[in-house]
């Protein structure tokens, strides 16, 4: 199981593309054109990190579910 | 109520000067505009653009393309170096050759990657206001607002930063620009922008030459290993490296003009700041909103296709009107309030879908800093003219001067 909960920001995001790109296990476009979680275990997390920092907007929030911190983003 | 005569001109000076009320008026009249006299359709309409801007399957960016298209014979001969570099330019290709080219600078252009630039842009910032002395006046164009950008992307390429080479770039710049945003007062723009090009080709082949040769750490030597690799061919090397330029400052140069502007017309809004420097980010979102500096993009269709009720036919285009978007009134209560705390703030002033500005988190850092240190150590500036004029583009929201005047010095800084 995936180390983060992943949360996409609807107000953030604009359809860039580029977490698809970079993780098309775990992210997908939906109808508006937007990132949505397919399967948040379906890539290891150092690719999921990585796939939520291409995000050019920051609009990909990672939550640690063991603290309930905030991973990503640090702003 | 407005004739087609008054919708049909998007070139008066009252719109220039005044954008956001001709749109609020078009939204109203039409927000799937078909503009006799630009050939197009003009949207106004926050959630038509954002469909639009989403669909890169439905709608075409490939403008240079299009501008052949537009051509007489023989026009291509005269104008080779717009389809020799300015085609090349990812912003004006589809998939799959956009994203291939995107995919290439995202990785070094993302919010992480550019923090490691963070305390050389704080460099910049401070020098360039370490220069400003009280109750002289300073045009902020010619004076201030792009040694910022500019200063910093040709630091990030690795392009020398000297006072020549800077004034010169600055000038190639602005022929691109003539073009780029479409000054319809100027019937020469094609030429004058292949002026641009040409010198400033000249200028970067040597450089880029150079880095073949001797690799540096710089976003250049990035784009001669992609040509290596085979990912770039060499005319999209250089193409790209003048891309980054100019769309490094241009841009961002009207978002701190603009942005000074809109806080000196709202000095409560500034205090906030001053008060709250932690607001820095949402401030710099609002002002992106507010006075967007890329009022429009363009796209084509590819095929007919109904876009806000209208059927649009194969090959048409569209004015996506960014600027018209970030104040429409379904999305943003009191679009024509700067509220440097509003939240959320969707705009779309780096566009959205696959084209979103890939310096989009550059700009903000670049405005960030630029806006933090100056409410932390600079007064709000006087404006020293009644009337502000703006260059006559369909694309710019760009000020021809703006004359302004600080009747303290900054205050000194550690560093």
């Amino acid at each position: 199981m995936s180390k983060y909960e992943i949360k996409i920001d609807k107000f953030k995001c604009v359809g860039s593309t580029l977490c698809v790109m970079d993780a098309p296990e775990v992210f997908a476009l939906n109808g508006e054109m937007q990132s949505h979680v397919i399967d948040a275990n379906a890539a290891d997390d150092e690719a999921i990190l990585h796939a939520a920092q291409s995000c050019p907007m920051n609009a990909i929030i990672l939550i640690d579910r063991e603290t309930g911190q905030k991973a990503w983003p640090a702003r | 109520m407005h004739t087609t005569e008054y919708f049909n001109d998007m070139m008066t000076r009252d719109v220039m000067n005044d954008p956001h009320a001709y749109y609020h008026k078009l939204r109203a009249h039409d927000p799937v505009y078909w503009n006799e006299k630009w050939g197009g359709w003009v949207l106004t309409s926050y959630n038509d653009i954002v469909k639009v801007l989403r669909d890169p399957a439905g709608w075409s960016s490939q403008r240079i393309k299009y501008l052949g298209e537009e051509m007489r014979p023989g026009d291509e001969i005269k104008y080779k170096p717009i389809f020799d570099v300015l085609a090349n330019w990812f912003i004006f290709k589809d998939q799959p050759d956009h994203t291939r080219i995107r995919r290439l600078l995202n990785p070094v252009l993302t919010p992480v990657a550019l923090e490691k630039y963070r305390p050389r842009i704080q460099e910049i910032v401070h020098s360039v206001i370490d220069r400003i002395e009280a109750g002289k006046q300073y045009d902020m164009v010619k004076e201030f607002s792009y040694l910022i950008p500019l200063t910093v992307i040709l630091n990030m390429l690795g392009i020398p930063e000297a006072d020549k080479d800077r004034d010169d770039i600055k000038y190639w710049s602005e022929q691109i620009g003539v073009l780029f945003f479409i000054r319809a007062d100027e019937p020469r723009r094609r030429e004058i922008a292949c002026e641009g090009i040409n010198s400033f080709v000249a200028y970067l082949s040597p450089l880029v030459e150079e880095r073949r040769q001797n690799p540096k750490d710089d976003l250049i030597s990035l784009l001669t290993q992609a040509e290596k690799d085979g990912v770039l061919s060499r005319d999209e090397v250089i193409a790209t490296v003048v891309l980054l330029v100019f769309g490094g400052h241009e841009t961002t140069t009207n978002l701190i003009n603009n942005g000074s502007l809109a806080f000196i017309q709202n000095p409560d809004q500034w205090e906030l700041l001053k008060q709250n420097p932690a607001l820095v980010d949402s401030a710099v979102e609002e002002l992106l909103r507010y006075d967007t500096s890329v009022k429009a993009t363009v796209r084509w269709a590819r095929y007919d296709q109904e876009v806000g009720g209208k059927l649009v036919k194969k090959d048409q285009r569209l004015l996506l009107a960014l600027t018209a978007a970030n104040r429409d009134p379904e999305i943003f209560p009191n679009p024509d309030k700067l509220d440097i705390t509003r939240n959320p703030n969707p705009h779309v002033a780096f566009a959205h879908g696959i084209h979103v500005c890939v310096g989009g988190p550059l700009a903000r850092l670049e405005a960030g800093e630029t806006f933090r240190i100056m409410a932390e150590r600079m007064e709000l500036p006087k404006l020293m003219a009644n009337v502000l004029e703006y260059q006559p583009a369909i694309v710019s929201r760009a000020l021809n001067e703006f004359p302004v005047s600080w009747t303290t010095c900054p205050i000194a800084h550690n560093g």
